[in-house]
């Protein structure tokens, strides 16, 4: 222990005699350990603690799945839950909820805010009670409860904290609902959710086997594991086809763990962020290898003096780990608040909305396991930077070391050095080269074509509440009203309504039949997405008609029943037909779903950029009158200033009528690709600090090498080498270095885009371009690194250097 | 051939000069075999790197082949040297990295020889100096007067009109260090003008001209005694 003092009181007071070196060195790892630190706290809020659930491992998702049609992932039918949650052995409990976007009214101002409505069970089945109030009884998912349970933060929000909450009353899409219950602060599943009431579950819908709404969450029994929940819903589903073979056929259902089915659009990027910080903290490591090497070659003299007087190896080596390890403590206190700057940053970034979908998004910090996690990162670095120094200078030759004016490296210690900026070149165009994808695909992604015209669009979302709005006639009339309203608007050149806005993120699909073509057997019905509109949508988003007429005014209720289908969707049908006048209908009973003729094909519109576009159709709202939809205006001024006056235009028509979520339609492209913008972000940030750590490398081993081959080169310039001779000579070698890491790194990233060939869109993981560029720079940056030692090279003065004599 | 006149080398020391030569007036003949001599400290190898155009940093006037070295800015100055200045150091300063053969190629490639012409010239230049065996070794194979002689080696493979040696035996024991003055005896007598620097009265007597300094000051030997060895 004694021994291990001396250690460390040596080690502090060497740092401290050392200013310099143990700055560079703390701030060097200080990069590397504060983004690992940042990234880390995010993989644990987001990927290992996002849902603070008691025995998390025991909550699952269960989804409806279609293998036929490699569907994993769809919503179920509320009586098929109830038959799972009927028959099974496996679950505690099922738990059934589904999304309920509703208007809080009788509160100035309304609001749209994001409902679920749920079981019962719901709360059971997570394992969480409300941190005021009850929870939600049994009975109470009969019809007319109206009970409604408020999260923390709209408690907080829109109610001031009330303490007097529980029992008053709160509108809710129309229905006076009383408040049971506020949920505790950190409780935010599903995500982005304020308020919960219950499920209404009658006769008829528990039933329906087709009206595919719903989520499902169970908590496993104890003892139960996921392959024997698994295996019992394979068993149900299947009953369930014998059974009900009309509906059935071909659907099973799929068990996930929660946590990987709630983080799983992210969770990718995440990851391979925390791989490339990785790869920065190797590079800072190398790079302060490398400085430790270049000091402990000043250090020859001390160290076999320390070996003379009777010091173990293991003591030497002891003695230069502690003095690594309080540099790499060092770097992890300063890199903790490199990641707190780290973290505000990502917050404010909030990458794709995450705050409102990322479920523990707000627990993002320091915390204990974090701080943990970095004290271990900056430990392992110390060991990682600073052992192959240690076994290098712990051996010394105490004959030559001892000697007066020894200021020689060694060859072995050259090669290490060497052999560190091979590597930190390496992992640097690892790291660029995935930049360089993920930029080349952002940019693909951005450039591609959505089949619109995105400028001078404003949009807005309206749900009508059914208390208010419940005959067709009278929605398809507020919709009309309001685009006749807008379009008078001075600077609207042209105004819709569409229920699911292009690269919004929400669409809605049915399956489909085609006059004249067989009909499917179940199971393998024709799935189409579709969209409803009013007259002017496919004028005022500029989606060119190729072939046929626009929605008009007569196509209303009791009218000819017509569609508009994509370009895809005729091409599938009709190949090399006259699609007008062919006719399509849900796969529904007939008298619920006519044959509707189509009218016009028009150019495909991508829905989401980075998915193929598949056949789709749409239907004029007045046949079709939607609630919720979306307000679009193309402006001959700046969109974003007509918003206010057409939201009054709204409140003129219905003053209670909230409207929410007002963007550009610009706005709306730049989210749909906000996730692939930051993730390509974040990792040409790590390129980055990777490209100026190996450059940094780079130049502290040439100018080491410069300073170590003083007297050489000194020969060389007595023997005629002139300035460009110097010159050729280290850049040459440098560049030699540089070109063996930049090989290494073409070969390790071809097998490393591997794993992120998934992510990237509209460029090939091994792109020649990508590649091709981020070799040019990495090598443009070695030579730059090479040439400022190599300049000072050509001015040793052979005189200077030939006195070493 | 040179001929330096008033030439003075100083360090300030604050507002005092510190002087290693003082008011040096020298000439050398083509052909001469000019021993340097002094006590250490004397300005014995500072006057040396002077004439080989290494240092810089003095006043007064150097004539080389009545060019006026003394206007010439580095680039000049130094394709000057690689014309005509050979060096021999008493540590050899051979390239332990690079093999004989390697070390007498180097300055060659300097003077922008072509690689066909550099490995003949070289190769004749192992055969001169009966080196051809130990091309391929690398100077720490090579005993101390080996090494030397491949020093010399290198200093005469780009045919140099003058070689200058800076203590050329001092790290040799006198069987080498007689091996090497024979050589530049021979060299000299082949037409090669040698300066050097030397503390042995035995190898000042191969030369035929000692130069002698004290204190920075030529006390001797200012003047050539002749203009040719022949002479």
């Amino acid at each position: 222990m004694d021994a291990f003092l001396n250690d460390i009181r040596y080690a502090v007071r060497n740092l401290i005699k050392r200013p310099a070196f143990t700055l560079v060195a703390a701030i060097t790892l200080a990069l590397g350990i504060g983004a690992n630190t940042a990234i880390f706290s995010s993989v644990y809020a987001l990927l290992l603690k996002p849902l603070p659930f008691p025995e998390l491992d025991r909550v699952v998702t269960v989804w409806h799945s279609y293998p036929s049609r490699g569907v994993t992932r769809n919503e179920v039918s509320m009586a098929n839950y109830i038959d799972w949650r009927a028959q099974n052995q496996s679950f505690e409990q099922l738990a059934l909820y589904r999304w309920w976007s509703v208007n809080l009214t009788a509160i100035d101002p309304p609001e749209r805010i994001q409902g679920f409505l749920v079981t019962a069970n719901f709360f059971d089945v997570l394992g969480v009670k409300p941190f005021m109030g009850r929870n939600f009884a049994e009975d109470e998912n009969q019809p007319g409860k109206n009970v409604a349970i408020l999260t923390y933060n709209l408690w907080q929000r829109r109610f001031g904290a009330d303490p007097n909450i529980l029992g008053q009353t709160v509108t809710l899409a129309g229905f006076a609902c009383t408040v049971i219950g506020v949920m505790p602060e950190n409780f935010n599943y599903p995500s982005n959710a304020e308020v919960y009431s219950t499920i209404e579950i009658t006769p008829t819908s528990a039933a329906n086997r087709q009206f595919n709404s719903y989520y499902v969450v169970g908590r496993l029994k104890n003892g139960a594991s996921l392959q024997s929940a698994q295996a019992d819903i394979d068993n149900i589903t299947a009953r369930l086809e014998q059974q009900y073979p009309e509906t059935n056929t071909g659907v099973r259902a799929t068990v996930f763990p929660i946590v990987a089915d709630t983080v799983r659009k992210y969770e990718a990027g995440i990851w391979i962020s925390m791989a490339a910080v990785a790869f920065v903290l190797l590079i800072a490591c190398a790079n302060v290898a490398n400085l430790m090497l270049a000091r402990a070659s000043g250090r020859q003299k001390e160290i076999a003096l320390r070996a003379a007087l009777g010091a173990s190896r293991w003591r030497i080596i002891r003695q230069l780990l502690t003095e690594s390890s309080i540099v790499a403590l060092i770097g992890g206190a300063l890199g903790v608040l490199i990641a707190v700057w780290g973290i505000d940053a990502l917050r404010t970034a909030n990458p794709g909305d995450a705050a409102k979908f990322a479920p523990g998004w707000h627990q993002l910090g320091i915390n204990f396991t974090v701080l943990i996690f970095t004290i271990g990162v900056s430990l392992v670095s110390g060991l990682l930077f600073g052992l192959a120094p240690a076994l290098q200078v712990s051996k010394p030759d105490l004959n030559s070391a001892l000697k007066e004016g020894t200021r020689q490296s060694s060859g072995r210690s050259h090669r290490l050095r060497s052999s560190l900026v091979v590597l930190e070149v390496a992992l640097s165009l690892v790291l660029l080269v995935g930049a360089g994808l993920f930029f080349r695909s952002f940019i693909s992604l951005f450039k591609t074509d959505p089949g619109f015209n995105p400028d001078n669009v404003l949009t807005m979302n309206l749900v009508l509440p059914s208390t208010k709005y419940q005959e067709r006639p009278r929605i398809a009339a507020f919709y009309a009203g309001l685009v006749q309203r807008v379009k008078a608007q001075a600077g609207v050149q042209s105004v819709a309504a569409v229920n699911h806005l292009p690269l919004g993120g929400s669409n809605s699909s049915d399956a489909y039949l085609v006059e004249g073509a067989p009909e499917p057997p179940p199971g393998k019905e024709d799935i189409g997405r579709y969209r409803v509109c009013t007259p002017d949508y496919f004028a005022t988003m500029q989606i060119p008609i190729v072939k046929g007429r626009a929605f008009t005014e007569q196509d209303k209720t009791g009218a000819l029943p017509v569609a508009i289908v994509n370009e895809t969707f005729a091409r599938r049908h009709w190949p090399g037909q006259e699609a007008i006048g062919k006719r399509i209908r849900f796969d529904a009973p007939l008298d619920r779903a006519p044959w509707m003729e189509v009218v016009a094909v028009i150019k495909d519109v991508k829905h989401e950029l980075t998915v193929e576009v598949t056949p789709e159709f749409y239907l004029p709202h007045a046949q079709d009158a939607w609630r919720s939809m979306v307000l679009v205006a193309r402006t001959t001024v700046d969109p974003a200033s007509l918003a206010g006056s057409i939201r009054q235009d709204v409140w003129t028509i219905d003053k209670d009528q909230p409207v929410f979520d007002v963007r550009t339609m610009q706005e709306v492209r730049s989210m749909s690709v906000g996730l692939q913008k930051f993730n390509s972000l974040m990792i040409g940030i790590f390129a980055a600090v990777a490209l100026l750590l190996a450059a940094v490398g780079i130049y502290g081993v040439m100018a080491f090498a410069v300073t170590q081959r003083t007297q050489e080169i000194g020969i060389r310039m007595a023997l005629g080498a002139r300035a460009p001779d110097v010159l050729k000579l280290v850049v040459v070698n440098g560049m030699k270095l540089a070109v063996f890491g930049l090989a290494i790194g073409l070969v390790a990233s071809l097998v490393l885009t591997r794993f992120i060939s998934n992510l990237l869109f509209g460029v090939a993981r091994t792109d020649p371009l990508t590649f091709g560029v981020v070799s040019l720079c990495l090598l443009a940056a070695a030579f730059l690194a090479c040439y400022l030692p190599a300049r000072r090279a050509t001015k040793v003065d052979p005189l200077v250097a030939l006195r070493y004599e | 051939m040179i001929s330096l006149r008033g030439v003075e080398k100083f360090f300030p020391h604050g507002p005092t000069k510190t002087y290693v030569l003082r008011r040096i007036n020298l000439d050398i003949k083509p052909g001469e075999f000019v021993s340097i001599m002094g006590p250490s400290g004397a300005g014995k190898s500072t006057l040396l790197h002077i004439l080989g155009m290494h240092d810089h940093s003095w006043t007064g006037e150097y004539y080389f082949d009545d060019v006026p070295v003394h206007q010439l800015d580095a680039k000049k100055r130094a394709a000057l040297r690689n014309r005509n200045i050979g060096f021999v150091f008493q540590s050899y300063h051979l390239l332990d990295d690079q093999t004989v053969f390697e070390n007498l190629e180097l300055p060659l490639s300097y003077r922008d020889v072509s690689k066909k012409d550099r490995q003949s010239i070289v190769c004749d230049t192992l055969d001169r100096f009966q080196m051809v065996g130990k091309k391929d070794l690398f100077p720490t194979q090579l005993s101390g007067g080996q090494q030397q002689l491949v020093g010399i080696a290198r200093a005469v493979v780009a045919s140099p009109r003058i070689i200058l040696a800076d203590e050329p035996t001092g790290n040799l024991h006198s069987a080498q260090g007689k091996e090497i003055m024979d050589m530049f005896k021979r060299l000299n007598d082949e037409g090669t003008t040698i300066i050097q620097v030397t503390h042995s009265e035995i190898n000042a007597g191969y030369g035929n001209r000692v130069v002698q300094l004290e204190d920075g000051w030529i006390v001797n030997g200012e003047a050539s005694l002749a203009s040719h060895p022949a002479a």
